[in-house]
C-alpha cells in the first residue's frame, strides 16, 4: 500500500502539537512563523516581531552574534538561552539553530527551542546547596556568605521550608540519665 | 503583516530541525512521517510500515494496548524507558510522548515524540547490578547482603531466595576426607 506524504496542513498540525517551540526567522531577525507561544507571549505578538526581543538583555550581544554566523555558515549551532516571559519571568530554552537555504544561500534560521526551565532551577538549587557553609569549630554557629554569624537553627529557618523543633538524640537522653553531661554545642550548656 | 504561509518544503526542513524522533502515525496504525533515522530504521523504508515494527515482542502487547487507548481517549500518554529493537538486533531506549491530533471528534493522526535515553538506562543497569553486588568476609566467607546483616552464605541463600539449602560433600572434600573412601 503506498502511504501519501502527509499534506501541509498536516504538518502544520504535527509542528503545533509538538511541546517544543519551533519557529522560522528570516534574515532581518523577523519571526516569520511559530507553532504556539509560550510564557505569556500570543502567537501574534511573536510574529513579525525581532526574535532577540525574547531574549533576555544579558544575552542578546552574543545570540545576535551566533544568529550572524548560522546565516553566514548554514552550520547548526545549539545553546542554551535565557528568554524573558511577558511578565518579565526568566525562562530557559535548549535551543537548536539551523541555516535554511534558498538560492543558494541561508534565507532563514529554523529555530527548535525546549523548555527546560525546571531542570535549571533545579541545578542552581543544587549548586547553592552543595556550596560550602563555614562552620564555628566552637560553637557552631554558621556563615552562610553574608558575614553574618548565626546560629544552625536559624539558618535553617530562613534558608529552606524547614522549621526547627527541639528534642534530644537517644545517646543524649541515654547521657542525661546516666547523670552525665549531655553534649550539646560546646559552650551551650556549659 | 501578511500572515506567511509555509510551504510543504520549509515545514519538512522544520521538522528535520527537531533534535527529538518526530512520528506521524495514521489512524490505520503505519508510518505516515519521520523526521530521522530512529534505531536504524531509516525514513524511506519505515513510510507505509506497521508502527509497531521496532517493538520488541515481549513488549507488543502492551505497547498495542497503549497506543489504542491514545487513540481512542484523544488525551497525550508518557512512555518511559520505551525500549526499540532495531533490524540489526540493537536495542535502545526512549523517552516518547503520544501526542493525539484530533480533527472532526476523532484523532486523525498520532504523534509520537521521543527522545533517546539509551545512555541513562544502560547507567541504570550498571548501578543495579554494582548495588547485587555481595560484600563476602575474606576470613570467615560470611556475606554482607543490602539488609546490612552478616551471614552465612547459606544461610542468606535461604533466607532471600526460593532456594533452600542441602548439605553434601563436593568430590575434592570427599576424597580429602576419605568419607567415599
Amino acid at each position: 500500500m503506498n502511504t501519501p506524504a502527509p499534506s501541509a496542513r498536516v504538518l502544520r498540525d504535527l509542528l503545533g502539537a509538538l511541546p517544543q517551540i519551533v519557529m522560522l526567522v528570516d534574515r532581518e531577525r523577523k519571526i516569520r512563523y511559530i507553532n504556539r507561544a509560550e510564557i505569556g507571549y500570543t502567537i501574534d505578538d511573536a510574529l513579525g516581531a525581532d526574535a532577540i526581543e525574547f531574549i533576555s538583555p544579558a544575552e542578546r550581544e552574543e545570540w545576535a552574534e551566533l544568529f550572524t554566523r548560522v546565516l553566514a555558515t548554514g552550520e547548526p549551532v545549539s545553546r542554551l538561552t535565557e528568554s524573558i516571559g511577558a511578565d518579565g519571568e526568566r525562562a530557559w530554552y535548549e535551543s537548536r539553530n539551523v541555516g535554511f537555504v534558498r538560492k543558494g544561500r541561508v534565507a532563514y534560521v529554523g529555530i527548535v527551542a525546549t523548555n527546560v526551565t525546571e531542570r535549571v532551577l533545579a541545578e542552581r538549587e543544587l549548586a547553592l546547596i552543595e556550596r560550602l557553609l563555614p562552620v564555628c569549630d566552637r560553637c557552631k554557629s554558621v556563615q552562610p556568605g553574608d558575614g553574618e554569624w548565626r546560629t544552625v537553627e536559624a539558618y535553617i529557618e530562613e534558608s529552606s521550608h524547614r522549621r526547627v523543633s527541639h528534642g534530644m538524640c537517644p545517646e543524649c537522653e541515654a547521657r542525661m540519665m546516666r547523670g552525665e553531661r549531655a553534649d550539646g554545642p560546646q559552650g551551650a550548656l556549659s | 503583516m501578511t500572515r506567511f504561509e509555509l510551504d510543504e518544503a520549509t515545514l519538512l526542513e522544520l521538522l528535520a530541525a527537531v533534535p527529538e524522533v518526530v512520528l506521524l502515525i495514521g489512524a490505520d496504525r503505519t508510518v505516515h512521517f519521520l523526521n530521522q533515522e530512529v534505531a536504524g530504521y531509516r525514513p524511506a523504508d519505515t513510510i507505509g510500515t506497521d508502527a509497531l515494527t521496532p517493538i520488541p515482542n515481549e513488549a507488543l502487547v502492551e505497547r498495542d494496548e497503549m497506543l489504542e487507548r491514545a487513540f481512542t481517549t484523544m488525551q497525550p500518554l508518557e512512555i518511559r524507558n520505551n525500549e526499540l529493537a532495531g533490524p540489526d538486533g540493537r536495542r535502545e531506549w526512549y523517552d516518547s510522548t503520544l501526542i493525539p491530533l484530533v480533527r472532526d471528534g476523532r484523532t486523525e493522526y498520532m504523534v509520537i515524540v521521543s527522545r533517546n535515553v539509551t545512555e541513562r538506562v544502560l547507567a541504570e543497569r550498571e548501578r543495579a547490578v554494582l548495588e547485587r553486588i555481595l560484600t563476602m568476609c575474606a576470613w570467615c566467607g560470611k556475606v554482607h547482603g543490602e539488609d546490612g546483616i552478616w551471614q552465612t552464605l547459606d544461610a542468606y541463600v535461604e533466607r532471600t531466595t526460593d532456594e533452600s539449602v542441602t548439605r553434601g560433600l563436593c568430590p575434592a572434600c570427599e576424597s580429602a576426607t576419605g568419607a567415599g573412601g
